[in-house]
Order: structure tokens, then sequence, then C-alpha cells
């Protein structure tokens, strides 16, 4: 088997004598950990992650086997190999019986039999480390899922049914008004269920495949966003600028950046506050030192302080004042996390928000 | 506006479009029905606190379950905490788009929850509700 790092041990017996010659005999081989008594032995295995534990079991205040089972349910993932005599044997059967210990060792050992239980050992912790590592992940996967379809079933439909009431109102309504008031509805839970199918794409884009990284010119970027937003700007009566200071090459993903920025400048926009004079949205992209900084400032309804940490989970909404999918901030956060990037978030109710993002180039 | 008000009804959901949708559909179906409309729940619920009991007639309530701030669970844990004679004036429904089983399952065990109904909001619902 291949080894990157030495594999860490704990060795625990109330004897200095055999704790010594242990370390002298596998110090080159494997990180030995030392303990004389239970108390040292808890403190190494808080401290270091300890791969594999070895325990004499005659020890003056516990056995070996008892202090396994005590750490069997705090320390799960560390595999516990006992050393004894043969005069007690009935007790260690028991124990490996009832899975507290992996293996047992002969007293007075010889080297070659720690190093066969040890190597034994170490591919046992493999195994159930990478087990539990899949476990976590399909465990996330799954709980992503189920609030996948939860909200799917919430934020598709709504804008549906939405439109279905509309429709089944106009047919009895004969005022134009009225029915231009319920056709301008119709349009707009369209564009609620565009967005949300939209940023169903993005989730499914972050979660595929590699990187695909590319000069980035932030200029052609920024003349992107102020295209695309320029007539939002006009039509919201909000101040859009975007401005750009880049002295330096910077490669990343085009498609996870434009995730971040469709996001974060959506947002800005959708946020605003209802009856104040100069409305603004303010972005800024520059490079320097190897890491492009975006920030997206406004002065819409900011964030209370209780809700920033939260605004990057799945589906979470923090306001009623838009209609927002909660997938929004996600996916920024995820493209970010993906391109090792960072993000904070500056925000004062009624008074605005500020998004710094910093990426490193690649 | 109607001066021979026959029903009172709360409406509270944040999608402001269906609440425009609904208080059409009201207008239509029952025209004698005063409608209020609440996009966030907690507002819904000081305004209740803030009638008390002073009100002498019985309201409606359709609430939507999925809220940001304060979803339709949440109000119904804070009206729970309501004085019994503040309670008495209202009857609650809830009005969603869910077909969740879970959310189901919790609306019909809920004790304030007359029924569940499922959006879109239909005109022979409404009458027999209102009738």
């Amino acid at each position: 088997m291949e080894k990157q790092e030495k594999i860490t041990i704990l060795y625990i017996d109330d004897e200095v004598n055999n704790l010594s010659s242990f370390k002298a005999t596998f110090r080159f081989d494997y990180t030995i950990l030392l303990a004389q008594n239970t108390e040292e032995a808890l403190d190494h295995l808080n401290n270091y992650n300890v791969q594999i534990i070895l325990s004499d079991q005659r020890m003056p205040e516990i056995t070996g086997v008892e202090f396994f089972e005590q750490i069997r349910y705090s320390h799960p993932m560390t595999v516990r190999l006992l050393i004894t005599g043969f005069s007690d044997i009935e007790s260690v059967i028991e124990s490996i019986n009832r899975g507290h210990i992996f293996r047992y060792i002969k007293k007075p050992w010889v080297e070659l039999d720690v190093k066969s239980a040890i190597e034994e050992a170490y591919k046992f912790y493999l195994a159930t480390a990478l087990l539990e590592e899949k476990n976590t992940s399909l465990q996330r996967a799954y709980n992503e899922l189920s609030k996948f379809a939860y909200s799917v079933a919430h934020d598709l439909k709504g804008p549906l049914v939405s439109v279905r009431s509309a429709l089944r109102i106009i047919s009895d309504k004969d005022d134009p008004d009225e029915r231009a008031e319920l056709i301008n509805m119709i349009t707009a839970s369209l564009r609620n269920l565009e967005g949300f199918v939209d940023s169903m794409y993005d989730y499914y884009k972050l979660n595929q495949g590699e990187l695909e990284i590319e000069d980035i010119n932030l200029e052609i970027l920024a003349k992107h966003y102020q295209d695309i937003y320029g007539l939002t700007s006009k039509m919201s009566n909000v101040a859009f600028s975007i401005t750009t200071n880049q002295t330096e090459i910077f490669r990343s993903d085009p498609s996870k950046l434009k995730i971040i920025l469709n996001n974060l400048i959506e947002n800005a926009f959708k946020y605003q506050q209802n009856n104040i004079e100069n409305k603004f949205v303010k972005v800024n992209l520059a490079v320097t030192s190897e890491y492009a900084v975006i920030t997206v400032a406004d002065n819409g309804i900011g964030i209370e302080e209780q809700y920033q940490h939260s605004i990057f989970d799945m589906f979470y909404r923090a306001t009623t004042h838009a209609l927002g999918s909660g997938f929004g901030l996600y996916n920024t956060k995820d493209a970010i996390t993906k391109l090792d990037g960072t993000l904070s978030v500056e925000s004062k109710p009624y008074k605005g928000s500020l998004f710094t993002v910093k990426i490193p180039t690649k | 506006m109607n001066t021979n008000v026959k029903h009172h009804l709360i409406l509270i959901d944040d999608n402001d479009i269906d609440q425009l949708l609904h208080s059409k559909i009201i207008e239509i179906t029952v025209p004698e029905t005063s409608i209020q409309s609440f996009g966030d729940a907690t507002i819904a619920l000081n305004h209740i606190k803030n009638l008390g009991a002073t009100s002498n007639h019985h309201t409606i309530i359709f609430l939507d379950i999925q809220m940001p701030v304060m979803n339709g669970f949440q109000f119904l844990e804070a009206y729970h905490l309501l004085p019994t004679e503040v309670k008495q004036l209202y009857t609650i429904y809830i009005l969603s788009s869910s077909v969740n089983q879970h959310d189901i399952s919790k609306a019909k065990n809920n004790p304030y929850i007359k029924d569940m109904l499922i959006k879109p909001l239909s005109k022979d619902t409404l009458t027999n509700i209102l009738r």
C-alpha cells in the first residue's frame, strides 16, 4: 500500500519502559504518540487525528478493554488494538466479539506481529474512512435532493398555478385594462418560472465536470453587464455603474464567474428600497496580486444581521420583499468555492449591502 | 366599495401575484366580501393581535405555507399563543400549491386548520366556504 503520510499511532501503557521501547522500535515507520494513563490518551485523541490506538490490557486504574469501550463512540474511526498476555484471554475474546477491539497482540510483543497488526488495522481504517466519506457525501446529496423535490413542487408549480388562475379570471372579464393587468401578471409569473429554471440549470452545471480555465478580460465582461443591465437600470430608475481595473492577467472559469456576477447583480436590482432617491448598483472588478476582487454594492433593503449567515443556504429566503427562489446565492457560493474564492457580505437594513468576492487566478 | 359586506377575509401570501389573483376570484365569486392582504405573516399576526377581541364579526384566513421570514406553520405556532376569545373570531384555511405529503398531514393535524385548499382557488371551493 502506498503511504503518503505516516500513520499516527497512539500507544498507552502505564509502564514507561514499554512506552520508550515501543517508540524506539517504530518511530521511523509511524508517527508515535505515547500516553501513560487514559487522561493523556484522551488528550492525544482529541488533539491529533489518531488512526490506530494500541493499549496494554493491565493498567492500574482501568483495563485496556474498559478504556476501548469508553472511546468506542467518542472516537469511532480509530482502530483499537489490545496488547495482552494469555491470562486475560477470556475477557479479550469477549470484547473482540462485542466489537470493541479490532485485534489483539500477544505480550511480550515481537516487532513483526505488531507491524502486521498495524498494517491490517490501517487497511481497515482506510476502508471505513472511505466509506464514511462516501456516506457523508451521499447524505448531503440526498438532503439536497429532498429539498430540491420539495422546492421544485413549490417553485415550478407555483407560477404555473398562478398562470392558470389568471387565465380563468380573464375569461370572466371584459374590461381591457383589467385584462391587460392580468396578462402582466401572467408575464411576471412566467418570468419567475424562467428564473427558477435558469437557476436549476446553473446548479446542474456547477456540479458537472471540470473547470474550464481561460484568460478573462474584465473590460469585455463589464461591457457585457453594461449592455444587459443598461435597460433594467433605466426602467427601474436605479443608477448602474460597472468599473474595472485590470493590470495583470486573470485566468478563471468564465461560466462560473458569470453565475457569480449574474446572481449578485440581479439581487442588487431586485432588493431595492421602493421609496428612496438615488438608488444605485455599483460593481467593481479589479485584478491585483493574482486575485480578482469583485464588489457589488447597493443601497437597497439590506439584510438583517440574524439572516446574514443563512442567505447562502439552499432555498433560504430572508425577505418577502421580492419573490426570490432561494437558489441564487446558494449557486453563487458554490461557484465561488469551486474557484477557491472567498465571499463576504456587509449589510445594514435599509442602508444597503456590499458583497465582496475574491478569486485567485488559475 | 360594497357597503353590504357579508364576509371578512384575510389573505396571507408572500406572492403578490397570487394575492391579487385570489382577490379577483373572490370579487367575482362572492362580491360582498371584504379582503385584507398580507405579504408577510408577521405583519398579519400583529394585525390580529392589535385587533384583539374587539372585532364584531368572524374572519376567514387563507394562509400560504411556504413563505420567508415566517412560514405558515410558524404563523400557526404564534397564533396558538393568542387568547381564546381572539381565536374564536377566526377560521383558518391553508391555501397553498404544496402537494408535499408532510405539509398536508401536518396541516390536517393542526387543530386550527379547518381544511387544506390547493391552489388555484376555484369558484366552487369559494362558494362552499363563504356560503
